[in-house]
């Protein structure tokens, strides 16, 4: 059973290297590939792929509103950010706005595939710099609805340990757990950003009809 | 005759009925073989009866108790039983026949000189003169009293009762805190001597001095203390005089249904004892608080109510009160006629009491009143007699001190005159001086004025330049960024091309695979660059901590795919060191060129990396191992040669030993400024 996959990047070199790549492999199957993000409810509602390989940064709509528009109306299909630096708040902003994950642009040859399979099975990588980003937002957020995501002690424990720089084997190691432990904890503080998301996005959206 | 026998029998029947009648409820005194012994068993019994307040049978008691002891010769024990019945009957509000057992008692008490007796009977005197409100009497036994402390036990009720007394008496001399003094001596003794009944007096004494010192709400709490002290001894006959006095209370402050309340209640208690004293004061105070509401029909009722209880048991206090109240309301009312008798009997009492203020306000009433009746001559009758007394309070007492007072003024007004002069000589050449000072001074503050403006000024230039810069520096990193973006993702598709090139081909070693695979890996390490320089403009990634932070997430990534167990240690702080960002740049890549080295070259299993800071000292250890390499030989190695470059370029020492078979170590030290 083949992954369907769809792709969106405005950089056509990239973008005809990502179809190469998805083509070639041997479980994955490409389904569509588009520069724009314009029309993406019909294309998603349409093709009904599995794997969306998002790019942040594009004309017209960008990656992050693109995924809000699914997300409205599509909660399975997996989002993956594509990005070059994963110290942009955009990246953050992409998992508010529902992406299930993201992958840095330099490791797209070597790590895409497997990706692709982790978020099929519901893993979320986290690098140190989403991490620091997290908690310099918990630290920031002043208004009781942006609040500290209520993340349990444990999980603020595994964010701190990885904003600084520690990996998730040294994680594992330092907390005396697993890594698989680790990677769920990872999985559950993503899902929690996530849902954070959801709420902030209903008082706005309240705060605006109220406005 | 048998008329006046059947009469005399039945009044026989009727005294012995009656003697009867008590005796049945004494126990039986003839168990009792000495006569002191029985007469303190008396007494005893007798002080049961008032505390039950079955105040006729406890004279009965005492009286009893007194022939006893006057058969017996007991003198001191007539004495006390004197001071007993005189007690009950006080209690009994029945003052006179007080002060005239009071008057029996004294003379045993002096010609026997029964010192303490002497301050018993003093002490019922003045409690007696006091509720008579007879101020000048009550003084008279107040200096006596203050003569006998020193010969009375300090912890004692009666050294405690005399300091109330003394209390009461400052506060008559209007020196409240000495009054207040007094009574908290007083207090803690019978706190001590758990006295409830004199400690709730102390509360009452305490709350009438806060009154004239205009503590109103503090006044109110201890009598309320007073009050729930009398409620739980069940005294009910204090706790009406209580609600009494907080019914006052809320009256002055104009809190006219608490007062209702509270005076109500008294009401009741006082018809319940069948006690008139409270019954007056509770009309009294309910005739007020109509008076006020201006629910005068009610007030009248109340007002005539406390007045006919008052002439009955000749209250005086109250009946001036009453009386005052009554024709005040009817003058109020436009009713004279009515008012006449009231005021008139309001004067006459005041006048009998020789309480000049009444007297004054008596005279003035009827004055007006008599006006209001058109009864001229009467009006200015009263109107004399009320400039007299109120002049005369002016030369009589007060006339003396006036000439005195006079006296001491004129020598203080002169010797302030004195020293008013002195005053005003040195302060004229104060301002002399003062004006020098003055023009200095705003010379000075003109030049500090315009520096500070100049200063402001300057300060304004540097912080607008200052977010200038930081402006530029946002841009420059975005237009970096952005440059970024689009040639890395050009550099990414030639990665995944040649990648993809590689596994179209079989597996081989082929010259294309060959050539693929250093495409595949260059750009790679262009990528890696890129991101690196990147992330160096980032102002965000200033500091050194920062900087840790990217070595060790390269270490993980670099070493953990290779199953290479590390260690990554940090020691000291680092938050104090600040590398400017060529020496960051050298430090990082230096890092990663050995770190590369290790990681591919030298076939380790284990790595150690240890950070140190020390005073001014940057530490880097690195140390893997794995094969090692011969010194000698890869001197001219391009990454060992970089890696020397680099410490130079850092004003670094550097020293890497190593060793085939032995493993590598790589010491850096730089110095931060």
């Amino acid at each position: 059973m083949q992954i369907g996959v769809v792709i969106y990047e405005d950089n056509s070199d990239l973008r005809e290297s990502l179809c190469n790549l998805v083509m070639f492999a041997d479980n994955l199957l490409l389904l569509g590939n588009y520069a724009r993000a314009d029309e993406v409810v019909k294309q998603i509602t349409g093709l009904e792929p599995d794997v969306i390989l998002m790019d942040i940064d594009m004309p017209g709509i960008n990656g992050i509103e693109a995924v809000k528009k699914i997300r409205q109306f599509n909660q399975q299909v997996q989002i993956i950010m594509l990005t070059v630096f994963d110290d942009s708040h955009h990246v953050l902003d992409a998992i508010y706005a529902g992406a299930s994950g993201y992958l840095l642009k330099k490791y797209i040859s070597d790590k895409l595939v497997d990706a692709i399979s982790q978020v099929l099975q519901g893993e979320a990588p986290m690098s140190p710099g989403i991490a620091r980003m997290v908690l310099q937002s918990m630290q920031q957020a002043i208004q009781p609805l942006a609040n500290t995501y209520n993340l349990t002690q444990r999980e603020k424990e595994i964010l701190n340990n990885l904003s600084k720089g520690n990996s998730y084997k040294m994680i594992a190691a330092d907390l005396a757990i697993s890594i698989d432990t680790v990677r769920s904890h990872i999985k559950k503080i993503y899902e929690k950003l996530q849902v954070h998301s959801q709420v902030e996005a209903v008082a706005k959206a309240m705060n605006e009809r109220l406005v | 005759m048998t008329a006046y026998v059947k009469k005399s029998l039945f009044f026989l029947a009727v005294i012995f009925y009656a003697h009867f009648k008590i005796n049945a409820q004494q126990p039986d005194w003839s168990k009792y073989t000495d006569k002191k012994e029985q007469i303190i068993a008396i007494q005893k019994y007798g002080t049961e009866l008032i505390k039950k307040q079955q105040f006729d049978q406890a004279i009965a008691v005492f009286k009893t108790g007194l022939s006893d002891s006057q058969q017996a010769s007991l003198d001191s024990f007539s004495c006390s039983n004197l001071l007993n019945l005189a007690s009950a009957y006080r209690y009994k509000s029945n003052f006179d026949s007080a002060l005239h057992y009071l008057k029996n008692a004294k003379q045993t008490a002096y010609l026997k000189n029964y010192v303490i007796l002497q301050a018993l009977i003093q002490i019922e005197t003045y409690g007696i003169f006091n509720r008579l409100g007879k101020a000048d009497s009550a003084a008279l036994v107040i200096s006596v009293l203050k003569d006998m402390v020193p010969k009375l036990d300090s912890n004692g009720k009666e050294r405690a009762r005399i300091e109330m007394y003394l209390g009461h008496d400052d506060k008559h001399k209007a020196k409240y805190s000495d009054a207040l003094a007094h009574y908290y001596k007083a207090l803690r003794t019978f706190t001590y001597l758990n006295d409830s009944l004199n400690e709730g007096n102390i509360y009452i004494s305490l709350a009438n001095v806060l009154v004239y010192l205009g503590e109103q709400g503090k006044a109110l709490s201890y009598h309320q203390q007073a009050a729930a002290l009398f409620t739980k001894m069940g005294r009910k006959y204090e706790l009406a005089n209580e609600l009494i006095n907080i019914t006052d209370m809320y009256y002055t402050s104009n809190r006219l249904d608490s007062a209702e309340t509270s005076v109500k209640q008294a009401l009741e208690i006082g018809q319940e004892l069948n006690e008139k004293v409270l019954q007056t004061y509770a009309y009294l105070h309910l005739g007020n608080i109509y008076n006020l509401r201006k629910k005068f029909t009610e007030a009248e009722k109340y007002f005539l109510q406390s007045i006919s209880i008052g002439e009955t048991i000749g209250m005086g206090a109250s009946l001036l009160e009453s009386y005052q109240g009554l024709g005040e309301m009817y003058m109020a009312q436009q009713q004279p006629a009515k008012a006449t008798p009231y005021l008139e009997k309001h004067l006459a009492l005041a006048k009998q009491d020789e309480d000049k203020e009444e007297i004054i306000e008596a005279s003035l009433n009827l004055s007006q009143n008599e006006f209001a009746l058109h009864h001229f001559d009467k009006a200015y009758t009263y109107q004399k007699l009320y400039s007299t007394y109120k002049d005369s309070t002016y030369t009589e007492s007060t006339g003396k001190n006036m000439a005195e007072m006079e006296s001491r003024y004129q020598a203080e007004k002169k010797e302030k005159e004195i020293i008013l002069l002195k005053k005003d000589q040195q302060l004229s050449q104060l301002n002399l001086q003062k004006q020098k000072n003055f023009r200095i001074g705003a010379i000075i503050f003109l030049s500090m004025l315009l520096l500070i403006g100049l200063l402001a000024i300057n300060r304004y230039r540097v912080v607008q330049r200052a977010k200038r810069l930081i402006e530029m520096e946002k841009i420059r990193n975005n237009i970096a960024r952005d440059l970024h973006d689009d040639i890395g993702s050009t550099l990414t598709s030639i990665n995944i091309l040649s990648k993809v090139a590689l596994q179209q081909q079989p597996a081989g070693g082929t010259m294309m695979d060959t050539n693929m695979q250093k495409i595949k890996d260059r750009s790679a390490t262009i990528m890696e660059s890129m991101s690196d320089i990147i992330w160096a403009i980032n102002p965000q990634n200033d500091t050194v901590e920062q900087m840790i932070f990217r070595m060790k997430e390269f270490t993980a990534e670099i070493l953990e795919p290779l199953n290479i167990n590390y260690t990554f240690k940090e020691e000291g702080d680092f938050s104090i060191l600040k590398l400017d960002i060529r020496k960051r740049k050298d430090f990082y890549l230096l890092f990663k060129e050995a770190l590369n080295n290790a990681a591919k070259y030298s076939h380790c299993n284990n790595v150690q990396i240890q950070l140190l800071q020390n005073q001014h000292l940057l530490q880097l250890t690195l140390t893997d191992d794995g094969n090692g390499f011969n010194k000698a030989e890869v001197k001219k190695g391009n990454g060992l040669n970089n890696m020397y470059e680099r410490a130079v370029a850092m004003e670094a020492t550097i020293s890497i030993d190593s060793s085939p078979g032995k493993g590598t170590s790589i010491l850096l030290s730089v110095p931060i400024t």
